[in-house]
């Protein structure tokens, strides 16, 4: 997993919960890598899920509900950093677009990087269904992540699972647009 | 405390963002070194392959350019249209050929330059290459160029592809109007050719090396019978031969493979298994590399030919047959009539030496020569027969051309005094002495012509001429003429006279006789010779016959004949001689001539008594007739030679005096050949050929007579005067000449006188008169002196005859 994931969360755990839960998280954790993390490194994604739920332990947040926010949060940072893949007139096309080009992109810098497929079925004007597909299980991550892309468009949407299969490796995502 | 606690965690997180940073430090290095090396590489690349385009794009356009010269320079036609027909390029050699420019061309559709007639079959050519996306297709056709000729173009065109499917077409052309136009020429000859040869009844068949047919003409279907697809791959060998016939069709395939053509007949069984004869002329074929492949067999039906050909064989065999018979009874007639004439002329002979009135010696003459005429008439009948049948082959011996002439004078002698005729010789003196040829029928030849001349003329000359012509190597060729001054033929007649059976006029025949078989018979044995016999002749002023033939010179010389002399032996001293006839007139006659002669003479009535005869007795000669009953004389003969191993001289006498006996006789054994009817001078001539007799001398006339001197005293008185003749006389018969020579005449009378006792006593008569002439004489003629001289050669002789006699052996 790429490193900017790590270093956003802990700069999100700073700002939110202070310092000293970030070394809390960092110290409980048995992290490999020490909790040393720069942007363009490559780590496990494991220690995430170690990290999340050591926050989760330490202010009683459900894990699903700490990787949503982050999700939210994140492609806020995303939104900033890479401004050239939001060219897109909304929340849909650009939603289409990361299978297609974001991805693709992504992996000619990071050629060892493992990234999740978003296909689309059932899509409508207005509301699609997006099938996510990971080997890491991050699909509340993801929901963040979209519900983060409607902000940036100032559109409203609701997002809900609507299944989960292989322990969260596949799930459907409804999203609708609302009003 | 919390101040410190705060300092702690902001420591930790300083420290860990120190380490971070190196780490990510040294992450950018290592991206940025492998940045650089990316970048230094895509860089080399760029490079080399700006220098692999440019040196990709030289090539293809050296390509271009020789692929555009090749097309260019090209002497076939190259183009391409699009799938509309339309030119898209043309070679300037399509320009040549078209007769249009590229600029006209590229506004064309290239089926408007087919010939109308074989447009809808190049374009139906083009659309089915199109649908079925074959890629190369190849097509004929004429075109018109732009000075309306007709030219024939063989094209190949390659569909072009690609994905979208066919392009375009890209053809190549050339100009075939010379070989069509050949080709056509040759089609049409062939078609003439095989036109013909169906025509004339010729039935073609083609085989393979193996035999095979591989090709049956109509006309062959129709000889043999049986339709192509029936014949194709069978051997003719099985399908129409039979086993005679395979052997000489064998023999010919041989032929075949060698190379080698013949002509041959050959037997071949029909489909409905009738037989045709065929004349099949059979040649190998080859193919363009020279190689065998097969052979080409005309059949010419010669079924009916040969029909005819069998039909002609048998007539032949059938009239062969038919004069064999002929022949065999023309011997037997001969041999029928012989035999009594060789009694009525023997006989007659007899009869003409027995004492007869004159008016009886007329009768016996008249019988002999009406005799002699038969004769001759029934040896022309016989020549006639035989040489008709072909039956006659020429004698090669040595002969003297001079005796051949001699011999035919001598036989017309008395004729020709009869019809006051002076025979004429003239005899080139160029030609040799002694050839080669047949003698016999060379003299019968003149004969006949010099006998006609003779017939036909009176109170004038016959002229026998022979000339050398020619003379090449030991090659001579002589000129042969009898000319006479006769009563001529005129020249409407000329034509006919060499005709069998035919004299000039029927009239000539009542005038002359003759059977009319003489010239036809003397121009047959000419042509036999290898010459012609022609005739020269004018009315009333006669006629000149005449042939040249080649003769060779003889190299041997022809033996003395045995007895030149005339004189008859009449005393054979009891020499036994064995006849064996069954004629019993014949016998009686044969008899009677034989012991005139002194000769002791058996009887055999046929040949078996012959051999038993000769087995008990020894005889001098065997006087032999042919035919006889129980066994005839050749078939004696051959046991006396074979069996009994007997050599005594065998004569035959036959009335057979068909050509070929002699040879029957010799070949059998005989000796010697003597034909019926005989004189007794020619049996006497065969008789002293073969008895030889001791102390057996020709008896000349004796000139002495010694019968006065016997009677005046003793045998020694006899021998005592003999003795003194024969010195006294001698000497005085030589002093007689020596006077005459030098003509002292008195002298000579003196002499005369003086041997007149000695001749009166011992010489004949005859001598003794003259002696008394020449003591007498008084004129000093030339008839005197011969007289003397012929009196000197008789002395001489009478001196000879007492010294050879040798009367008183000392």
């Amino acid at each position: 997993m790429k490193g900017i994931v790590f270093t956003e969360f802990l700069e999100l755990v700073e700002n939110e919960f202070g310092l000293e839960i970030v070394n809390r998280i960092i110290d409980g954790c048995e992290l490999e890598s020490k909790g040393i993390y720069s942007s363009v490194g490559t780590y496990s994604h494991k220690e995430m899920f170690k990290m999340v739920g050591k926050l989760s332990d330490l202010k009683d947040i459900p894990v699903n509900d700490l990787l949503e926010m982050y999700g939210e949060y994140f492609f806020d940072v995303l939104t900033k950093k890479y401004p050239q893949f939001l060219n897109q007139p909304n929340s849909f096309t650009f939603l289409k677009s990361i299978d297609n080009y974001i991805h693709p992109e992504v992996l000619k810098l990071y050629p060892e990087a493992e990234l999740p497929s978003f296909d689309f079925i059932d899509e409508g004007k207005n509301e699609m269904t997006l099938v996510y597909k990971s080997s890491r299980k991050m699909s509340d991550f993801a929901l963040g992540l979209i519900k983060g892309t409607a902000n940036y468009f100032g559109e409203k949407i609701l997002v809900e699972k609507m299944s989960e299969k292989k322990e969260g490796e596949l799930v459907l995502i409804n999203i609708k647009k609302i009003g | 405390m919390d101040k410190d606690f705060e300092i702690e965690n902001l420591k930790k997180a300083l420290h860990r963002a120190k380490l971070a940073r190196v780490e990510a430090e040294s992450f950018m290095e290592s991206k940025s070194l492998e940045l650089y090396n990316s970048n230094s590489k895509l860089i080399q690349l760029n490079e080399s392959l700006e220098e692999e385009v440019k040196k990709r794009t030289k090539k293809i356009e050296e390509k271009e350019k020789r692929f555009k010269a090749l097309v260019e320079n090209a002497t076939d036609i190259i183009f391409t249209i699009n799938l509309n027909g339309l030119f898209t390029y043309v070679n300037p050699v399509a320009e040549n050929i078209s007769g249009f420019s590229k600029d006209e061309l590229l506004l064309m559709k290239f089926w408007e330059l087919i010939k109308p007639n074989h447009k809808d079959r190049v374009i139906k050519h083009y659309n089915r290459q199109l649908i079925k996306l074959e890629e190369i297709s190849v097509i004929e056709f004429p075109i018109t160029n732009s000075n309306q000729e007709t030219i024939w173009i063989s094209q190949k065109a390659r569909l072009i592809q690609d994905e979208n499917g066919a392009k375009e077409f890209v053809a190549i052309s050339r100009d075939v109007t010379e070989t069509k136009l050949a080709n056509e020429t040759v089609r049409r000859s062939e078609e003439k050719y095989r036109g013909i040869i169906e025509n004339l009844e010729l039935g073609i068949l083609e085989v393979d090396n193996n035999d095979k047919i591989i090709k049956a003409y109509p006309q062959f279907c129709k000889l043999s019978g049986y339709r192509e697809d029936e014949l194709l791959g069978n051997s003719p060998l099985e399908l129409f031969l039979d086993e005679d016939s395979k052997e000489i069709m064998l023999g010919q395939n041989e032929a075949r493979r060698k190379g080698i053509s013949s002509v041959y007949e050959v037997a071949l069984r029909k489909k409905n298994g009738e037989i045709a004869w065929v004349l099949i002329s059979g040649a190998p074929y080859y193919n363009q590399k020279g190689k065998l492949e097969g052979s080409v067999g005309i059949h010419l039906d010669i079924t009916d030919r040969k029909r005819i050909e069998e039909e002609l064989r048998s007539a032949k065999l059938r009239a062969e047959k038919m004069n064999d018979t002929k022949e065999l009874f023309l011997a037997n007639i001969s041999h029928e009539i012989r035999t009594p004439m060789n009694a009525i002329v023997g006989m007659a002979e007899l009869l003409e030496n027995s004492a007869l009135t004159e008016t009886q010696n007329n009768y016996v003459a008249a019988i002999q020569s009406s005799s002699n005429n038969l004769l001759i008439l029934i040896n022309d009948l016989l020549d006639f027969s035989k040489i008709d049948s072909g039956n006659i082959s020429l004698e090669m011996v040595p002969f003297k051309v001079k005796d051949v002439v001699q011999n035919t004078l001598e036989i017309l002698k008395l004729k020709a005094e009869e019809n006051v005729v002076k025979l004429i010789t003239e005899i080139d003196n160029k030609i040799p002495n002694v050839m080669i040829g047949d003698p016999v029928r060379l003299g019968q030849v003149m004969i006949n012509l010099v006998g006609n001349a003779v017939k036909f003329t009176s109170n004038a000359k016959v002229t026998i001429k022979v000339i050398l012509i020619e003379k090449r190597k030991s090659n001579f060729k002589l000129k042969f003429s009898v000319i006479d001054e006769g009563i001529g033929i005129s020249s409407d007649e000329l034509d006919y006279i060499f005709e069998d059976f035919s004299q000039a006029k029927d009239s000539t025949n009542r005038l002359y006789g003759g059977t009319g078989l003489g010239l036809s018979i003397s121009k047959k044995l000419v042509t036999i010779m290898g010459s012609e016999l022609k005739v020269k002749s004018e009315l009333h002023k006669g006629s000149e016959f005449y042939f040249s033939i080649s003769l060779k010179e003889s190299l041997e010389k022809i033996d003395k004949p045995e007895n030149h002399n005339d004189f008859l032996i009449d005393d054979f001293k009891r020499a036994r001689v064995l006849l064996v006839e069954d004629h019993s007139i014949n016998i009686l006659l044969a008899k009677t001539i034989l012991e005139a002669w002194n000769i002791v003479v058996d009887t055999a009535e046929h040949g078996i008594d012959a051999i038993k005869m000769i087995k008990e007795n020894n005889y001098s000669l065997i006087l032999m007739d042919m035919r006889m009953p129980k066994m005839g004389g050749v078939e004696a003969t051959r046991i006396i030679r074979d069996q009994l191993k007997n050599t005594t001289p065998i004569l035959a006498m036959t009335g057979n005096a068909v050509l070929g006996d002699r040879e029957k006789c010799i070949e059998s054994g005989m000796n010697d050949y003597l034909s019926k009817p005989f004189s007794q001078h020619d049996l006497n001539k065969k008789l002293s050929k073969f008895i030889k007799i001791k102390n057996l001398r020709i008896e000349e006339e004796l000139l002495y007579d010694l019968t006065r001197l016997k009677k005046m005293g003793d045998e020694l008185f006899v021998q005592k005067m003999v003795n003194l003749f024969l010195t006294e006389i001698t000497r005085d018969i030589s002093e007689m000449i020596d006077c005459l020579e030098e003509k002292q005449f008195n002298e000579l009378r003196d002499l005369a006188h003086k041997i007149k006792p000695s001749i009166n006593h011992i010489c004949v008569n005859a001598i003794y008169l003259l002696n008394l002439e020449i003591e007498n004489w008084n004129e000093e003629d030339d008839i005197m002196i011969n007289k003397t001289h012929y009196f000197a050669n008789q002395v001489n002789s009478v001196l000879a005859q007492l010294k050879e006699n040798n009367l008183f052996p000392n």
